[in-house]
């Protein structure tokens, strides 16, 4: 099967896109070619989305080719510069690639180091472009380890895959994050059968649901980080897992979440995070003096 | 007694972590002795790790004892409101 990616590589296109490929329910093919020539936008959520595609296809005994990775032109540089065509092929297009400053490559992240990785290399990279402090920085800190924290919580491979692009004049970040796990929807529905799996995504978000799928789970990382994305970073989030998706944004003082079922298809669980930081808006600085 | 979190655990991001300052505090609470627990140094708390460790304390304990006997010192501002949105979610 030979698959021409769209020229928009966002996972908002390439969602239904791979939908109309692969068929409903998905067909892995024996061999799929991926071709780029037709490619001329790249975002981190496409990227992602492409290399997590990729390796669930692998995993299910696909072969996977990439062509039309014409060096010439400036998209299949950025993507060569990301490290997405290294992590796949062993190896840059070209023997000058190299990071970009206001990118932070692809790379798998097993839980045992997430926590570490998001401290010691994604918190000083946005505090340097933001030029933030670091304890301005904490409740996106917090949020980034709750994403993995619910990896390995509801996953049976704990590696996350994870892209970051800084946008200066926009004073804008976007990270995406994708896993190899069940998928939200399975693990709603473990608990709760009836939903959809754009429900069961919204579900998830909800304050105190959780699956139990460790004792300790009271259901309140994803809400933290729906609610800290939106109401205190600025942000907007979207979700992806399975057959369905969610966009949770706010505009104004209201907060909004539109499901979208069965347009499209993703492997495990993919988090798109936009996060603004000349619209962060926090209360309560000054704690020193804890009261319960 | 003043528990330096710090001195115990090298992050406060997941369950074992959180656990891990449960078992720290847990002997004082069940003497009923007050305890401080101290957060200097510590940048940030998640979920899971309170959920772990206050939680399941006051899970244990009662959450009256918990805030009755625990102390808690240098916590910046998101620890401080994890720790009490956690807390008010749980027993309200």
């Amino acid at each position: 099967m030979i698959i021409v990616l769209p020229k928009q590589f966002r996972a908002k296109d390439l969602f239904p896109f791979f939908r109309a490929q692969f068929g409903n329910p998905i067909q892995v093919p024996k061999e799929v070619i991926f071709d780029f020539s037709m490619m001329s936008f790249v975002r981190p959520s496409g990227i992602v989305f492409l290399s997590n595609l990729s390796r669930f296809l692998m995993l299910n005994g696909s072969r996977v080719i990439f062509q039309g990775m014409n060096i010439n032109r400036e998209c299949i540089r950025y993507l060569d510069d990301s490290g997405f065509i290294a992590a796949h092929t062993g190896q840059s297009l070209r023997k000058d690639s190299k990071v970009r400053a206001t990118t932070m490559p692809l790379h798998r992240l097993p839980h045992n180091e997430s926590h570490n990785w998001i401290g010691s290399e994604l918190l000083p990279w946005l505090s340097n472009h933001s030029k933030l402090p670091l304890d301005e920085l904490l409740e996106f800190k917090t949020c980034m380890s709750e994403v993995f924290n619910n990896i390995v919580d509801h996953s049976e491979i704990d590696t996350g895959s994870i892209f970051s692009q800084w946008y200066p004049q926009e004073k804008k970040l976007q990270i995406a994050i994708a896993d190899f796990g069940v998928g939200i929807p399975t693990t709603v529905r473990s608990k709760e059968p009836d939903h959809s799996d754009a429900e069961a995504i919204l579900r998830a978000f909800d304050d105190g649901f959780s699956a139990q799928s460790t004792p300790q789970n009271r259901g309140a990382g994803l809400f933290y980080l729906k609610q800290n994305v939106l109401d205190n970073l600025g942000g907007k989030l979207t979700v992806r897992s399975q057959n369905g998706a969610v966009d949770f944004t706010k505009s104004g003082n209201s907060l909004s979440s539109v499901p979208y079922e069965g347009i499209g298809f993703c492997p495990g669980t993919m988090i798109e995070i936009e996060i603004r930081t000349d619209r962060f808006v926090f209360e309560n600085n000054n704690v020193e003096d804890f009261q319960w | 007694m003043v528990i330096y979190v710090k001195k115990h655990i090298s992050s406060c991001d997941t369950n074992t972590q959180g656990s891990a300052l449960y078992k720290c505090i847990f002997a004082h609470l069940n003497a009923s002795n007050p305890v401080t627990v101290d957060f200097n140094g510590t940048m940030n708390v998640t979920s899971s790790f309170v959920n772990s460790s206050f939680v399941e304390l006051a899970s244990h304990f009662g959450a009256d004892k918990v805030k009755r006997l625990v102390k808690i010192k240098s916590a910046n501002r998101q620890i401080a409101n994890m720790i009490k949105d956690r807390m008010s979610k749980e027993f309200a």
